[in-house]
Parts: C-alpha cells; sequence; structure tokens
C-alpha cells in the first residue's frame, strides 16, 4: 500500500522571546498508508499539531521531509493543496458571519458553489443553523463547520486536528461514523485525538507520538500486541486457594485484587475451569483481560500520573 | 492552482463581508447627509457677491491649487477611514485565525497577501470616490436652492473631477498603508495606534525640528498630491509627481516588509 504522507526525521524548533531553542518535534517519522483513518496519538505538547501544521505548510520545519500526496511539503504544496481538507485546532472563522457565508468565501477559492456548501454543511448536521452566526455556535458546532470547510474541497487526503474536540457524545459519535464513511469512500483520513477509546474504535492504523518522536506506529491490532498477550480475569470464592491450584496446573497466575489474572489465551479458558474445578473452586465470572489502546498509550507515553499526583 | 484573479475576487467580497467596512461607510454617509442639511439650513444668507469661500458657492467646492475648496476637507476623513478599513482587512484575519484556515486553501502566502492589499486599495478607491461624488450631490439643493452655480465652466469640471481621481487614490494608498501595517503588526489596533503615534508626533516633530525635510513627510506629500499645489510658507516646493512617488514608496516598502514577514512566520494560530 502506498503511503500519502511520508514524514523522515521531522524537526521543528521553535524561538522563544527570551531566546531560547524549544524543541516541539524532534526527528519524527510516519508514515501514513492511503485509504482508511489513520489514528495520530500523543500527549500534550508532543508535537501532534505542530507536525500536522507542517505538513501543511503553516509552519515551517527546521529539519528533516515530509512529503504529502507526493510532493515534498512546503514547496510542492500548491500542487496538492486542493486534494486535502483539514482542521487545525479549533476550526478559525469569522464570528460575525454565518456558517454559510463563511464556507462560502473559501469555497469561492476553489469554485466551489452554493450547493456544494449545502452538501457540506448537511453533511455535518449543520444544515438548519447554516443561517445564523458563527458566534452563536457552540464549540462542537464550530467544530462541524470546520469539518464542512474541510470536506468542501472533496478531499482525498483529510487531516483532522481533535476534530470531536468539544463535541458531546452523540456527536463524537457521529464523527466515528462520518470518519469510517469517508475512509469507505476510499478517502485517507489523519486524525489526531486524545480519546483513545474514539481511536480504537474509529481508527485502522496508529502512531503514537512522545516528545517531539514517533515511539509507536502500526495497525491498531499490531499495535495492541505491543501491550502483551492478552490474559484471562477468573473470579473465584477463594482467590488463594484458586491461585495454588492454578499454579499447580502449570499457569502464570497472579492476583489482581479479588479477582485471578492468568496469563493464558481465550481458548484456554475451559482448561483454567477445569483446574479450578478439580481444586472444589467453582467460577464467579471469567472475561479476557484486554489491554485497552489507553493503557497501552499511558503506558508508551508514561502519561499515567503516579497516585499521589492524582490524590494532590 | 487559485489564479490571482479569483484570488483577488475572493479577498475583495471577504473585505465587503466585514461589518466593520460597512460601518465605516455609514459613517461617511452619515458625515455626507449632515454636511448636505447643514450647508443648506446654514446658507439662508448667502451673498453671491461675497468674495469669502461659501459652501454654497459651486465654485468654492474645489479651488485649483489651494486648499480652500469644501471638498479638501474630506481628505482627512477619507484617509484616516481607510487607513482603518484597510487595517481591519488583514488585522481581523490575524485576530480571529481565519488566516490559517485561508492558509489550508491557499498556501503561497504572497500571493495571499498581496491579493488582500492590492483588493483593500481597489475597493477603498472606488468608495472614496463614490463617497466624494454622493458629498458633491448633497450640496447640490444648496447650490441650486439657496447658492450660485455661476462660474462652473469646463475648467472647473475638470479640475474638479481630477481631484476626486486624486483624492481617491489617496484613499487606496491609505488603505494599502493600514493593511501593510496591521499585516506586520497582526492586529487592526496596531495599525491605527502606529498611525496615530505617527500624526499625532512624529510628523509634528519632524515639522518643528527641520522644516526643510517636511518635503518627506506623509502629511505634507499628501496635500500636495491632492491639491496639487505647493505649500503655503513651505521651505521647500513639490510636485504632484514627486509627491505620488513619495508616497508610493513608502508603500511599496510597507507591503514589502509585509510580504517578507508573512512569508517566512510560522502561522500557530491567532495572534
Amino acid at each position: 500500500m502506498s503511503a500519502v504522507i511520508e514524514v523522515e526525521g521531522l524537526r521543528k524548533e521553535f524561538r522563544t522571546l527570551r531566546g531560547r531553542t524549544q524543541v516541539a518535534v524532534d526527528g519524527l517519522d510516519l508514515s501514513v498508508p492511503a485509504g482508511g483513518v489513520f489514528g495520530f496519538l500523543g500527549p500534550n505538547g508532543s508535537g501532534k499539531t505542530t507536525t500536522i501544521r507542517c505538513l501543511l505548510g503553516l509552519v515551517r520545519p527546521s529539519g528533516g521531509r515530509a512529503t504529502v500526496l507526493g510532493v515534498t511539503v512546503p514547496t510542492g504544496l500548491p500542487r496538492v493543496i486542493a486534494r486535502i481538507g483539514s482542521i487545525v485546532e479549533t476550526p478559525a472563522l469569522f464570528p460575525t458571519m454565518s456558517g454559510r457565508r463563511n464556507l462560502s468565501l473559501l469555497g469561492r477559492l476553489d469554485g466551489h458553489g452554493a450547493q456544494s456548501v449545502a452538501a457540506a454543511l448537511e453533511r455535518v448536521g449543520l444544515a438548519e443553523r447554516a443561517d445564523d452566526l458563527v458566534k452563536t455556535y457552540s464549540l462542537g458546532m464550530k467544530q462541524r463547520l470546520g469539518l464542512a470547510a474541510a470536506l468542501l474541497k472533496d478531499p482525498e487526503l483529510l487531516i483532522l486536528d481533535e476534530p470531536a474536540n468539544g463535541l458531546d457524545p452523540a456527536g463524537i459519535r457521529e464523527i466515528r461514523l462520518l470518519l469510517r464513511a469517508l475512509a469507505a469512500e476510499g478517502r485517507t483520513v489523519l486524525v489526531s485525538s486524545h480519546q483513545l477509546t474514539e481511536v480504537q474504535l474509529t481508527c485502522d492504523s496508529v502512531a503514537i507520538v512522545d516528545h517531539g518522536r514517533t515511539v509507536a506506529a502500526g495497525p491498531v491490532d499490531e499495535i495492541m500486541r505491543l501491550g502483551g498477550a492478552a490474559g484471562l480475569l477468573v473470579r473465584v470464592d477463594d482467590p488463594a486457594c484458586g491461585e495454588t491450584a492454578l499454579a499447580a496446573a502449570g499457569f502464570d497466575v497472579a492476583l489482581a485484587g479479588d479477582h485471578l489474572r492468568v496469563a493464558a489465551p481465550a481458548a484456554a479458558g475451559a482448561d483454567v475451569t477445569r483446574a479450578l474445578a478439580a481444586a472444589g473452586q467453582w467460577v464467579s465470572e471469567l472475561r479476557l483481560d484486554e489491554v485497552s489502546l489507553e493503557d497501552l498509550f499511558l503506558d508508551i507515553t508514561g502519561a499515567l500520573p503516579r497516585p499521589e499526583e492524582v490524590l494532590t | 492552482m487559485i489564479s490571482f484573479r479569483r484570488l483577488f475576487a475572493v479577498e475583495a467580497r471577504r473585505a465587503l463581508s466585514r461589518r466593520a467596512v460597512w460601518l465605516l461607510i455609514a459613517v461617511a454617509l452619515l458625515g455626507i447627509v449632515a454636511t448636505g442639511l447643514i450647508a443648506y439650513l446654514g446658507s439662508n444668507d448667502f451673498d453671491p457677491t461675497a468674495s469669502d469661500p461659501d459652501i454654497a458657492r459651486l465654485t468654492d467646492l474645489w479651488v485649483a491649487g489651494g486648499v480652500d475648496g469644501a471638498l479638501t476637507a474630506t481628505i482627512l476623513f477619507l484617509a484616516v477611514g481607510a487607513i482603518i478599513g484597510g487595517a481591519t482587512v488583514t488585522g481581523a484575519e490575524w485576530q480571529h485565525g481565519t488566516v490559517v484556515t485561508v492558509s489550508t486553501w491557499e498556501v503561497r502566502r504572497v500571493r495571499l497577501l498581496l491579493a488582500r492589499i492590492v483588493s483593500a486599495m481597489l475597493l477603498a478607491g472606488v468608495i472614496g470616490m463614490a463617497l466624494l461624488v454622493l458629498f458633491c450631490m448633497a450640496l447640490v439643493p444648496t447650490y441650486l436652492l439657496r447658492g450660485t452655480t455661476v462660474g462652473a465652466d469646463g475648467d472647473f469640471w475638470r479640475e474638479l473631477a481630477m481631484a476626486i481621481g486624486r483624492i481617491s487614490g489617496l484613499t487606496a494608498i491609505a488603505a494599502g498603508l493600514g493593511a501593510a501595517i496591521a499585516s506586520i503588526g497582526r492586529r487592526t489596533t496596531v495599525a491605527i495606534a502606529a498611525a496615530f503615534a505617527y500624526l499625532a508626533v512624529i510628523e509634528p516633530s519632524v515639522r518643528a525640528l527641520w522644516p526643510a525635510r517636511g518635503r518627506w513627510l506623509l502629511g505634507e506629500n499628501t496635500v500636495v498630491l491632492t491639491t496639487a499645489a505647493n505649500l503655503d510658507g513651505a521651505e521647500f516646493t513639490r510636485g504632484v509627481t514627486a509627491a505620488a512617488l513619495t508616497l508610493g514608496f513608502y508603500l511599496a516598502v510597507l507591503v514589502s516588509v509585509a510580504l517578507l514577514l508573512f512569508r517566512r512566520r510560522d502561522l500557530v494560530g491567532s495572534s
């Protein structure tokens, strides 16, 4: 599968007012395959938005190289920008104009008329409020309007920075379905997000960045395997006795609260229950102990706060 | 790729979609109506034989080679309005962060800003010309009903037309200056504050300290350009062409700086 975005050793330094250098992106590598939804994950300040800005020619990289749709960024960007729809952070539009007017002014740049504008607004569920002033919109509605602006170009590549930011649960679900629908149409969607459950549900592949570098990348299934083999969580009346029985049967087992965590695949469930039954321990609960993308993300990026930080 | 013509047309539409632009036009229209009314009501006792300039006399609308014409009063208002209008066209894009959004549609930033500044200048020139014509028309009832049109020959109308053209040109230049400064400062208020500081502090200081250097000031060149006359009591002479070139040079320098900065700047959100 060819890549629509290739980034090699991307580096971006900002000079602060005091003359110090702040590294936002530090040799980042990224390869986004054509088609599907690609998740771009990372904690705050990890360099996601700066990378997206570099890809769109909004900031100049200090080093490295990036190509988008086969052209080098930023020099070749004018040739392909009409095929790229984007949202960068909270979409910025004129607050004293209506959503439709804002979109109409943008659309005219590429020759998109009123019909295209209406279709884009309809697609993001904003048709009814299209003629209201943007300053009366909620954050979620502004996000939808930004998404409509991105869709206006009928792009083959969408680069969306936190598109579900500010949306309610129903809106987040709508965006998820919309992103999947866009991917099903053959478009490529690069989406940065903090909502890891959504990413897990929406994305085909992900890249996790931390401190300006890519720390993990690949299809979601492969990334999930980085978290170790899935185990089984078992509940019995006497966990200590159950632990002894399972260990005697050759299982790698540990106590986890009032459960037993068994390092075994789902297929070993029958053997686990049999071993426990033989020891007089009846299973009241048996389920897969899956590593979520969130667990994995926190593990990889070390973003999990220490208990004392949570308490304070 | 987006053609410059389309970019220019869209930028003109964007400028005309700004409420601040229409507010400025509304204020100007209000001023014109008020001037027409005041001129009419204040011309009850107009004496056509008096030699002093009078707003009820058509030939005093524009006095060639002088600054006594009624139309000269509009120059300052138009220039200030054009600076504010031009500044708001570029400054608001920075303030609202829309400069980022538009830059993801047209990534060639020099073309984008140039189209924005040129469209602001052209609009300011056209709007300025329309307002000047309306200003003249607002005084027509006064001339016809209470004043006089005696002496308005072909030369007068030609001079008046040329004056309107020159003042409109100055309005366009002022809009370009405002747009360029606001782009450099990334705020409308920066341009307005800079213009005020220049006109209120720098120009009077230069005039007081080095009178001969007044030839390089915006104010002096503006008066020379619009009135096509040398300044009374000035320690220098200045032609219309030299004044136009001087103003054009300042505009070119500021626009070049604005383009260069906009091309090199990282767009990291609203300012």
